[in-house]
């Protein structure tokens, strides 16, 4: 976007633009010049600053307000054995998923994800605690998607778990209402991923206008475990 | 187009409340807190890391705001808004770089107006407390009875699911996202301009 104020100007007359770069502002998504365009706009128009205070409220304080959405997905399976275990009912966690793809590492909802789960589809990050993990955890790709059951931090959700590249770039990210009945944030691992290739998973939690990281771990995937 | 019209009257006011402080009008001085300091003080809370600095930050911007217009070094009157944004970043940056405080070099005693702004936060650019705005979101959202634009600003507001995803997920159209946030937007912007706080700045009597 640019950051003519001409332009800008022209953009907030219209509502959905005017809707992007309110959401974008508060969101801290604005680059550089055009966040001081924009805040020069906002100080100059009390309109503007009037929807920008109102989006600000809502977005830190609709989730006391509004009833989470029933969830139409199952639940992800539990890690036993080498039986096949059936997803458990749509009373237990949801998952809004928003899949991206960047190399061969997929982040995937598991409403994508077959119904029936082997064990040797699903990985366990199990020492999940708080601040940056320094130690990368391997994981086995056995399959070719496999669930990942990440511990959901110890405070209230939502939740948002990203996957970094080794370069530092956001690859894909899902975010969670709540963790499933074991606690467990699931997402599912594309198993076309390269042997050997790395990256960092961060969990996040919801704290008022803004997501708070509460874990990174760097995990890299080892096909032949 | 009307947008442009209103963009230029607003340019003008700028300019002349610059050019009556420059010729010594104290009311001017006035005015331009009551104007600017409401949208200076939300620009300025999402720059500093610490909240409790903001009013110092503000204030510190229009004392020294008010000393460059006074001596007339603001070339462009028109250029008001974007003027006091450069003086409330450099603050913000001489804050977060931890250096010392600019009103040690400006002395407000005897002057009515710097003293005024010296004392004067919280002004007439304090927001509702966050109880009364907690109750207002919620009345406002109680109020949007469709549960369809409930899940969409829940995926928008709380979830941050990008708009593009929402309308696919839910079989919207971009129009119909589009509405839904302009009027939670609007509804809440009525509810707070209702319960004293005006989108000028000021609070109602």
């Amino acid at each position: 976007m640019s950051a003519t104020p001409e332009l800008l100007v022209v953009q907030l007359a219209d509502p959905a633009h005017r809707q992007r770069l309110i959401s974008a502002y508060l969101r801290g998504q604005l680059a550089p010049p055009l966040r001081a365009e924009f805040e020069i706009r906002l100080i100059a128009d009390a309109e503007l600053l009037a929807d920008v205070e109102a989006e600000e409220a809502l977005r830190q304080h609709a989730r006391e307000s509004l009833v989470p959405v029933p969830d139409p997905m199952p639940d992800a399976p539990r890690a036993m054995g080498g039986r096949r275990w059936p997803m458990a009912t749509a009373a237990a966690s949801f998952v809004f998923g928003i899949a991206a793809t960047l190399g061969a590492v997929t982040l995937v909802d598991r409403a994508a994800h077959a119904p029936m789960l082997t064990a040797a589809e699903i990985a366990v990050i199990s020492d999940l605690r708080s601040g940056a993990a320094t130690a990368s955890t391997p994981l086995a790709l056995l399959a070719e998607r496999v669930v990942v059951q990440i511990p959901a931090p110890n405070v209230p959700g939502p939740y948002r778990v990203r996957w970094l590249s080794a370069d530092g770039r956001e690859v894909a990210a899902l975010a969670f209402e709540r963790p499933d009945e074991a606690g467990y944030l699931n997402v599912a691992i594309d198993g076309r991923a390269r042997d050997g290739q790395a990256g960092t998973l961060v969990v996040e939690a919801r704290a008022g206008d803004g997501w708070r990281i509460a874990r990174e771990q760097p995990v890299s995937f080892d096909r032949d475990r | 187009m009307i947008g442009e019209a209103v963009d230029e009257s607003r340019d003008d006011a700028s300019g002349t409340l610059a050019l009556r402080i420059a010729a010594g009008d104290a009311n001017a001085e006035r005015e331009l807190y009551a104007r600017f300091a409401r949208g200076l003080r939300f620009v300025i809370r999402r720059r500093v890391a610490a909240p409790d600095r903001v009013d110092d930050v503000l204030q510190e911007t229009f004392l020294i705001a008010l000393g460059k217009l006074r001596r007339g070094e603001l070339l462009d009157p028109a250029a008001l808004p974007g003027f006091l944004h450069g003086i409330a970043l450099n603050v913000v940056s001489t804050l977060e770089r931890g250096g010392g405080r600019e009103r040690a070099r400006i002395d407000a005693s005897g002057d009515a107006a710097l003293e005024w702004i010296a004392s004067s936060a919280p002004g007439p650019e304090t927001a509702l407390d966050l109880s009364t705005l907690t109750a207002l979101v919620a009345a406002v959202l109680a109020d949007m009875a469709i549960a369809r634009d409930r899940e969409i600003l829940w995926r928008h507001y709380v979830i941050e699911e990008d708009k593009a995803s929402i309308c696919s997920r839910l079989a919207l159209d971009a129009a119909h996202y589009d509405r839904v946030l302009f009027r939670a937007r609007g509804r809440l912007r009525d509810a707070i301009k209702r319960r004293g706080i005006d989108p000028d700045g000021e609070l109602s009597a």
